[in-house]
């Protein structure tokens, strides 16, 4: 049942004491609307147009513009970006893979790391046990270049805890 | 009680087309039809821009709340939102309610212009004045004492007398009962009705005198 009316049984009924004031509202509400000069619907029918025109624009599948102050949920949305996250994540995996089978450090088709020992077989817990296995990871498995950059690196150590003379060092310089 | 038959002065009669056409036209303004879209307009526009003018004072700003209105009517209609179960007046003038309540609410913190015919309430009646200038003095001071009623009465008498909807279609929008949306109506009336002789009195030097509309 539409109830588009204003104009139903004793709707215009007023009590005696008030027909009055409700005769000069009425006069004032029949003011207010002729009160906008011709072309008044016009504006607001062309301004307003567009968005109704809207969803005849709209491609299959594409949902209606959000409202302003209403958050744009697509029922789209959550799929696409688990999707999105899925694909970043197989690829970080497929590159940590990569790299891992270019060092040899897979054995087989498992993920077992090579066991990385120190020379008197112990496990690798000290920091010369840690670079053993970071060179390990590099493709070095020798403990010949191990032991070789750690000679090295003490060589470099001592000659740094020697203080230099510096007048020495002076006068070497002015020598040559 | 002594009832008296009054009827809906000024309402566009003419601007409605018979109601039984108002869910094909609202299919079609929601499938984009432009002549049936400004089929809705010239319907309801003017109804909706008096309830915003009689609010807010202003041409522009009503005209505004009125653009505003129905560019939510088209976009609930057009995503379809909006489903006809002849209620559509109602959700109307519902969606307008709330936009000119928010307007007003922040109105508050940031006053506006008026138009002039408000601001000049010191307009007295003259005695060589003709009715139409009489009517627009009694509209004045009409206005003058709406602003004097509480928000929820002034908003009760504007849907009905401005808005031109039914008692029973301002019940559905505030959510009121019937009964005690006649009583505060009736209430407002009469509190308008003494607002009225007040200001008469005193505009007049304090001759009591009732207004009247004349030549409208």
């Amino acid at each position: 049942m539409d109830e588009h009316t204003y104009n139903q049984p004793n709707e215009d009924v007023y009590a005696a004491d008030v027909s009055d004031i409700a005769a000069m509202l009425d006069a004032a509400g029949a003011a207010d609307r002729a009160s906008p000069g011709a072309g008044f619907e016009a504006r607001i029918a062309a301004a307003t147009m567009p968005v109704v025109a809207g969803p005849v624009l709209r491609l299959v599948g594409e949902t209606a513009a959000p409202t302003p102050g209403q958050r744009s949920v697509s029922v789209f949305d959550r799929p696409v970006r688990m999707a999105a996250a899925l694909a970043i994540g197989a690829g970080l995996l497929a590159v940590w893979v990569a790299t891992l089978s270019r060092s040899g450090s897979i054995v087989g088709s498992g993920s077992t790391v090579a066991q990385v020992t120190t020379a008197n077989g112990a496990d690798a817990t000290s920091d010369s046990a840690d670079l053993a296995f970071a060179m390990a990871g590099w493709g070095d498995d020798s403990t010949s270049s191990i032991d070789d950059l750690k000679t090295r690196v003490d060589s470099v150590r001592t000659r740094i805890n020697d203080s230099i003379d510096i007048s020495e060092f002076l006068s070497e310089e002015g020598a040559s | 009680m002594v009832l008296e038959h009054r009827g809906l002065q000024g309402v566009d009669h003419d601007s409605t087309s018979p109601i039984d056409d108002l869910a094909p036209l609202l299919g079609a303004a929601a499938r984009g039809d432009n002549a049936a879209w400004s089929d809705l307009v010239k319907r309801y526009a003017r109804r909706v821009y008096a309830l915003a003018r009689s609010r807010v004072r202003n041409h522009d700003v009503a005209e505004e709340l009125t653009q505003s209105v129905f560019s939510t009517v088209a976009e609930k209609l057009g995503s379809g939102e909006y489903a006809e179960q002849g209620k559509f007046e109602s959700w109307l003038f519902r969606v307008a309610a709330n936009r000119i309540r928010d307007y007003v609410r922040r109105l508050k913190h940031r006053p506006t212009a008026q138009d002039p015919d408000v601001l000049d309430t010191t307009t007295s009646s003259r005695a060589d004045s003709g009715p139409d200038e009489q009517a627009v003095v009694a509209r004045v001071r009409l206005r003058s004492a709406m602003e004097q009623l509480t928000d929820a009465d002034r908003e009760i008498v504007e849907l009905r007398h401005h808005g031109g909807l039914s008692f029973k279609q301002i019940a559905d929008i505030l959510g009121e009962p019937m009964g005690t949306l006649l009583a505060r109506h009736h209430r407002a009336l009469r509190k308008l009705k003494e607002l009225l002789e007040q200001i008469g009195s005193v505009k007049d030097g304090g001759e009591e005198r009732t207004l009247s509309v004349k030549g409208s």
